[in-house]
């Protein structure tokens, strides 16, 4: 009985422990936007970006102005509202739907960067030179130079989607490595003074740009990016001209690496999908 | 055994009471942080949307050590925001529809959150970058219901938000700035200058820049140029100082456009002064020279350039031609003089070109000439080497002998007379050569 007592009462003085210390609830957590974070009143953009980009692929499109998601160090703007559907009709009609198209929906939906960050400006480096894309860790996405958008210009659409189109063969590269093979290629070649190779001057060295030459992982990105912004027949071209027959070896090499490894790791077709990609953008920019 | 159960048992219970001993400590506010900082800015979202006509924002970039913009600002309760702003210049007169946030950052603050004539401001694309030190993020450092007082969080950009009267908000509506903004163009690209003649009797020119936003006043001082600018940004009634310029016994706030006179006035105590338009500065010739202007032109073309001129010009065009002996033949284009104010010295350039099948090659012959004037303001040309060097390095390499001799005529002249030097009396920006020994000599040259 005297034990029982015992229990009871240190049961009774463990419970006015926990209770009475309860400290205040306070909730510090920063929710996102749209979910109990930053609220504002939906305009037919973001109804828009909702209905196509966060409903059916979980996708976050943001425009409006937050400075956490961008570099804090630099001097940048928000995009002009007008611009933000016409990107992201680009995005969608060049990146996403050719993909859906060859590989399906759940692919798409398995392996996009989660959040999309727009931006008005570029993102100016002291050195004069400017980034127009970012992605961090395969989840977020910052592109630049939204305002510069117009649907009509061929070339800066090219370049929008080649910037999105390297950074999802990041996450697939990061998801299922590439053959090693791949880096046997060009393997004394890699440097990081990519920068002081011109276009040419990679090319001749078996890269089909300066910025391949960073690494091995941008090398295989930047293949399978730029060949399908280019096109088959572009690539084709490019590579038929080259004297340097060791390069123009070492790129055919590349080429098939990338093409096989799409196939046998994630069953999609790469000529298929370059075609789609092709036929997206003369759709879009028509 | 039991005891030491019992030592447990005090042990625990005491342990409850005092762990739970309430703070002696009296809380400084009754809320928390968060819920006073979410309140705080449901207050200043309220008040933003409050006014009728909403804002008039002043709002001087780069810790207010720039030229200033002005902005008029409707604030919706839902996030949107209807803007005009000088920075759109001739089109003040169209709104822009944009969005704002009030947000806690490290204070509560009001940011511009997507494009909009405020970012024009900011944007790096304009100045490889850097844009103009702006900011899109303003700490809103206190609020009344009339008056809002905001610091940027990047470059200390100095926001104040007044409330709106309806008059102002309709006159900007009807594109008051606009048309402010077009007669100060017109004033400012028309040739003659704008002068301020004081009551004291003083004078002043006046520089409008609307790119940087600064009004400069130049004048003479203990027989000096001397200079008094102010930033300022344009409204519907003019151009407005940030800090009044003090001059010749008069304070000057506020220039106010008269559209009946096309011109600018201030008023000073109970003195309203108009300012001028003249087609030459208040500032005398040789102070002018290598200040407002480092170039004259002699070009024949004036049109009330002398016949004298207009012929020597003719015949040393002519001599050159036919001096040159090889194909293609030397044509003299512009003849000029150019002021290097740092050595003191002119340089005589006889610009022309040599037209060959293919292009058109064009060269500048050089002469260097020292100038001396006298007691009466009369000045005197004396050549100097050819290739002399100067503080800024060898800036050319001299004279062709073809050319030398082919404008051996003019060059005479000036070498071998005393002008009268000034601004002409009826061209504008304009100044005159009168030969003292050869009263005939006249020779008419544009300033740049």
């Amino acid at each position: 009985m005297k034990t029982k007592l015992k229990i009871y009462a240190f049961a009774l003085s463990q419970a006015l422990l926990i209770l009475a210390c309860k400290p205040e609830a306070e909730d510090l957590t920063a929710k996102v936007d749209g979910l109990g974070g930053t609220v504002y009143t939906k305009n037919t953009t973001d109804n828009w970006l909702t209905d196509n980009f966060t409903k059916p692929y979980n996708i976050e499109v943001k425009y409006r102005w937050d400075p956490f998601e961008v570099p804090l160090n630099k001097i940048l703007v928000p995009p002009y509202v007008d611009k933000v559907r016409p990107t992201m009709e680009a995005v969608k009609a060049i990146w996403i739907e050719p993909y859906v198209k060859e590989a399906g929906l759940d692919f798409i939906k398995k392996f996009c960067p989660k959040q999309y960050i727009l931006v008005g400006s570029a993102n100016w480096n002291t050195d004069g030179t400017i980034i127009l894309g970012t992605a961090e860790g395969g989840r977020k996405v910052v592109l630049y130079q939204i305002n510069d958008f117009d649907k009509k210009n061929i070339d800066g659409v090219k370049e929008m989607l080649h910037t999105i189109h390297h950074e999802f063969a990041h996450i697939l590269h990061q998801n299922v490595l590439y053959p090693l093979a791949f880096k046997q290629i060009t393997p004394g070649t890699y440097t990081s003074n990519w920068y002081n190779n011109t276009e040419e001057q990679a090319l001749d060295l078996g890269y089909i740009s300066s910025y391949a030459m960073s690494s091995a992982d941008e090398d295989f990105v930047e293949m399978l990016s730029i060949m399908l912004v280019s096109g088959k027949e572009e690539f084709d071209t490019r590579v038929n001209a080259m004297t340097n027959t060791v390069a123009k070896e070492a790129l055919r090499k590349k080429e098939q690496i990338v093409v096989d490894y799409l196939t046998k790791t994630y069953g999609i077709n790469y000529r298929s999908l370059q075609t789609t990609t092709q036929a997206a953008i003369a759709e879009f920019t028509k | 055994m039991k005891m030491q159960k019992n030592i447990i048992l005090i042990l625990l219970f005491s342990i409850v009471a005092f762990s739970c001993e309430k703070s002696t400590v009296d809380k400084l506010f009754d809320e928390s942080a968060n819920t006073r900082a979410a309140t705080l800015i449901e207050k200043y979202k309220t008040q933003l949307a409050a006014p009728q006509y909403g804002w008039k924002g002043t709002y001087y970039p780069d810790g207010a050590n720039a030229g200033g913009y002005s902005f008029y600002l409707k604030f919706d309760i839902y996030g949107g925001l209807t803007m005009y702003s000088d920075v759109a210049g001739l089109k003040a007169d169209q709104a822009f529809e944009t969005t704002y946030q009030v947000k806690s950052l490290q204070k509560p603050t009001l940011i511009f959150d997507t494009y909009s004539y405020l970012h024009e401001l900011v944007n790096p694309d304009y100045n490889g970058g850097t844009g103009k030190s702006a900011d899109l993020e303003l700490i809103i450092d206190s609020a009344t219901d009339d008056k809002i007082t905001l610091t940027g969080t990047r470059n200390n950009t100095e926001m104040v938000l007044t409330k709106l009267s309806s008059n102002e908000f309709e006159s900007v509506k009807k594109g008051g700035i606009k048309d402010i903004f077009k007669n100060t163009v017109d004033l400012i690209s028309s040739e003659s200058y704008t002068i301020i003649n004081f009551p004291t009797g003083d004078k002043a020119d006046v520089f409008i820049d609307l790119d940087t936003k600064i009004v400069t006043l130049y004048f003479i001082s203990n027989n000096s140029i001397s200079t008094k600018e102010a930033a300022f940004y344009t409204t519907p009634t003019g151009i407005q100082f940030r800090n009044p310029i003090v001059i010749f016994g008069s304070t000057i706030q506020e220039l106010i456009w008269d559209n009946t006179l096309k011109t600018y006035y201030y008023t000073s105590g109970s003195n309203r002064v108009n300012l001028v338009q003249s087609i030459k500065p208040a500032m005398p010739f040789y102070f002018a020279l290598g200040t407002f202007f480092s170039s004259i032109v002699f070009d024949p073309d004036i049109p009330s350039q002398s016949t004298v001129y207009k012929n020597l010009n003719a015949e040393i065009k002519a001599k050159t031609i036919a001096l040159s002996t090889a194909a293609p033949v030397r044509v003299i284009g512009d003849i000029y003089f150019y002021y290097i104010a740092e050595d003191g010295v002119f340089a005589l350039v006889f610009d022309y070109t040599r037209t060959y099948t293919d292009r058109v090659d064009s060269f500048g012959g050089v002469l260097f000439y020292a100038p001396v004037v006298d007691a009466n303001g009369n000045i005197t040309f004396t050549r100097q080497s050819q290739t002399a060097t100067l503080v800024d390095g060898e800036l050319f390499s001299g004279i062709s002998p073809i050319i030398s001799d082919g404008v051996k005529s003019f060059t005479d002249i000036l070498e071998q007379n005393k002008f009268n030097w000034d601004f002409d009396s009826v061209e504008p920006n304009t100044a005159t050569l009168k030969s003292i020994q050869n009263p005939t000599i006249i020779i008419k040259g544009t300033l740049y």
